[in-house]
């Protein structure tokens, strides 16, 4: 039996955070093909994300310092290659991803035998409407990423992905605190990884406050074409 | 050639310098490695204020046209600041992997330390 890892980061998210917990727990047990276990990983919240966490889940880490979803995710990941575990899905605190599609995630990455599956909002209709800055900035790192790597993914900022063992090899090596969308992606197709999108419905947050911003979206343009150019520059590692 | 305020005003310049970093280092408040730096900038401005007709001459022929004491100690300073500062950027860089990775082995032993000592109450 192959083991799943699901990771949940959570930065100040004591309001889904247990309910996240929850559903993918619920989901998970209706799988008896695969053995799945949560973890999540608390990026230093200031709120009582930890105390919530604990109470739904034993396996809860969290960080000494905040290091952004990036930092966080990747603690996941090196947690993962210690237990070596086959398959890591990545999957947000703040309770927007749907529980019930990880495992179709997990089964497209079997059966197509690709290294990383993006559940992406834009393959094909689904409810979710991004407000104008958002699209603007998805757009744009949509077509850097196709400038840079020649492979085009229609969601680069979606946090639920599932990934394989080679995957997780280099996500330990080399993962970025900045961009944790898109540069992880720059990263693995240089390494020559393959992928592959799925359709998946995000619901609107219940609670807490995105990290994306109107001033930062401003900047944003700027610092994610410079963050994508230093992701190429760097040497390959594997 | 510069003038004799300038040339003591530099030379005393060279010398609190010196004697700073020295300072610095006997009191551990600065590492050898960026210490070495801060005395080779002292030595280097006491050979700037000792041999300044050299320098100056050296300027000069690069430039064209001769060039004032303040243009050239300008000129050199604003180089190597940005070389430091590079330096700076590097080192920094390097202590936020550091710091990043520390984190996360720490986030992970902690946990591993938990359930290690919830197994042992559990056993007894």
């Amino acid at each position: 039996m192959k083991k799943v890892l699901v990771v949940i980061p959570a930065f100040n998210e004591e309001g889904a955070i247990a309910d996240t917990i929850e559903s993918v727990k619920n989901a998970s047990t209706q799988d008896k093909k695969y053995q799945v276990d949560i973890l999540v990983v608390d990026d230093a919240s200031l709120d009582g994300t930890k105390t919530k966490a604990k109470e739904a889940s034993e396996q809860v880490i969290s960080l000494p310092v905040n290091l952004g979803i990036g930092g966080a995710v990747q603690t996941g990941y090196k947690y993962a290659k210690n237990y070596n575990y086959d398959i890591v899905v990545q999957y947000d605190g703040d309770g927007q991803h749907n529980a019930n599609e990880i495992l179709n995630l997990i089964e497209v990455l079997e059966a197509e035998n690709v290294d990383i599956v993006i559940g992406s909002r834009f393959i094909e209709n689904t409810d979710y409407v991004p407000p104008l800055a958002r699209k603007f900035g998805m757009i744009f790192s949509e077509k850097l990423l196709y400038l840079g790597t020649g492979k085009t993914v229609k969601d680069t900022t979606s946090g639920f992905r599932a990934i394989n063992k080679r995957a997780i090899n280099l996500f330990c090596k080399d993962y970025p605190e900045m961009f944790a969308g898109v540069i992880p992606l720059v990263t693995a197709f240089r390494s020559g990884l393959s992928y592959k999108e799925v359709r998946s419905n995000f619901k609107h947050r219940s609670f807490g406050k995105s990290s994306i911003n109107f001033s930062k979206s401003v900047f944003y343009p700027i610092k994610i074409s410079l963050a994508i150019l230093s992701a190429l520059l760097r040497i390959r590692k594997v | 050639m510069i003038s004799v305020k300038l040339y003591l005003l530099s030379l005393i310049f060279a010398f609190i310098i010196l004697y700073t970093v020295i300072k610095l280092v006997k009191s551990e408040k600065l590492s050898e490695e960026y210490s070495s730096i801060w005395i080779l900038v002292s030595i280097f401005i006491l050979l700037f204020t000792l041999f300044s007709n050299y320098f100056l001459d050296f300027y000069a022929f690069v430039k064209g046209s001769s060039g004032s004491g303040p243009e050239i100690v300008l000129f050199f300073t604003s180089v190597f600041l940005l070389f430091f500062l590079i330096l700076i950027s590097t080192k920094l860089s390097q202590y936020k992997k550091n710091i990043h990775n520390l984190s996360q082995e720490l986030g992970l032993l902690r946990f591993e330390l938990e359930k290690f000592k919830k197994e042992v109450n559990e056993r007894d």
